[in-house]
């Protein structure tokens, strides 16, 4: 099991990566994240609440079938902490590469 | 569980969140439900698949920042009825001079706790002063020491004048850390009362 925090962080990079290919909305995001993250509506709302806080997305309206529907937008700060947090992971892949290779040369 | 009943439930459970961001919350649970019915989903369905609403609202609670807690349960417990006037009215003489005298045992505990930083900077400038001074003695002849006594008490004050400057921020950090922790202390003390 992913470390809490750890888990966090990424599950709010991966809405904001939703959000990097296209405006979205709340049921959207949750089903383009469904088969990379298990990320239910009910947890989205407060990531999303918080990137709105931080300045990471805005939220327009959109008439849609006689109501309105709430659509997210990446700002540039989103983008760049997007950015920073996949150029951070270059770092953490260096060191998955580094354990894998501990437990291939422990099994052999 | 349909829709209504989802949403009454979810409000309830949330009312003490501000108005606004409670419409926010519901909003968005109500364009879910229209999303999911769209996909061809029931509202039991949808209420199903979205979770037990009381579940939602205190995992949201316990997300929120605890600014926004301390403000909604204040508004909540700011409603004064006519009694509780009269009463704080009539208790003055007894509540002032309690609350005041609260406040200046915190401003005096404050200050004492300021005051031993201050004064552990003034003890690190003061050891500098006399390592640099020291050596200055050496060439001024202005105090009848030995060249070794100068130069060994300027090295051990450049020493301990070091360390203290070292020490000292981490010192102001934790000050200010047990500060904040006090005021803490104090706000929570209020919300347990009121809440």
């Amino acid at each position: 099991m992913l470390d809490a925090q750890m888990k966090r962080g990424l599950v709010e990079n991966c809405v904001l990566a939703a959000l990097a290919r296209e405006d979205s909305y709340g049921y959207q995001i949750v089903k383009d994240l469904a088969p990379f993250v298990s990320v239910t509506e009910s947890t989205l709302y407060p990531i999303l609440r918080r990137l709105e806080n931080a300045g990471a997305l805005t939220v327009y309206s959109v008439e849609h079938n006689g109501r309105l529907r709430k659509f997210y937008r990446l700002t540039p700060l989103g983008r760049r902490q997007l950015e920073s947090f996949a150029a951070d992971w270059d770092e953490v892949a260096a060191m998955y590469e580094y354990i894998q290779g501990g437990l291939r040369d422990e099994q052999s | 569980m349909n829709k209504a009943e989802f949403l009454d439930t979810l409000r309830r459970a949330l009312s003490q969140l501000p108005p606004e961001e409670l419409e926010k919350q519901i909003a968005y649970y109500e364009e879910l439900f229209a999303d999911m019915q769209e996909d061809g989903l029931s509202e039991q369905e949808a209420a199903a698949k979205l979770g037990d609403p009381t579940q939602i609202a205190q995992e949201l609670l316990i997300e929120l920042p605890l600014g926004t807690l301390v403000k909604s349960c204040v508004k909540s417990a700011g409603r004064l009825s006519g009694l509780n006037i009269v009463l704080l009215v009539l208790g003055f003489p007894v509540w002032f001079p309690l609350l005041l005298s609260f406040g200046a045992v915190l401003l005096a505990v404050l200050i004492v706790l300021w005051s031993l930083v201050l004064s552990f900077g003034v003890v690190v400038l003061a050891l500098g002063i006399v390592a640099v001074a020291a050596p200055i003695g050496l060439f001024v002849k202005l105090v009848s020491a030995s060249p070794l006594l100068l130069i060994g008490s300027a090295l051990i004050a450049g020493g301990l004048c070091v360390l203290g400057a070292l020490a000292l921020k981490p010192l102001c950090r934790g000050m200010a850390k047990l500060c904040t922790a006090i005021f803490k202390g104090i706000k929570s003390l209020f919300i347990k009362k009121e809440g």
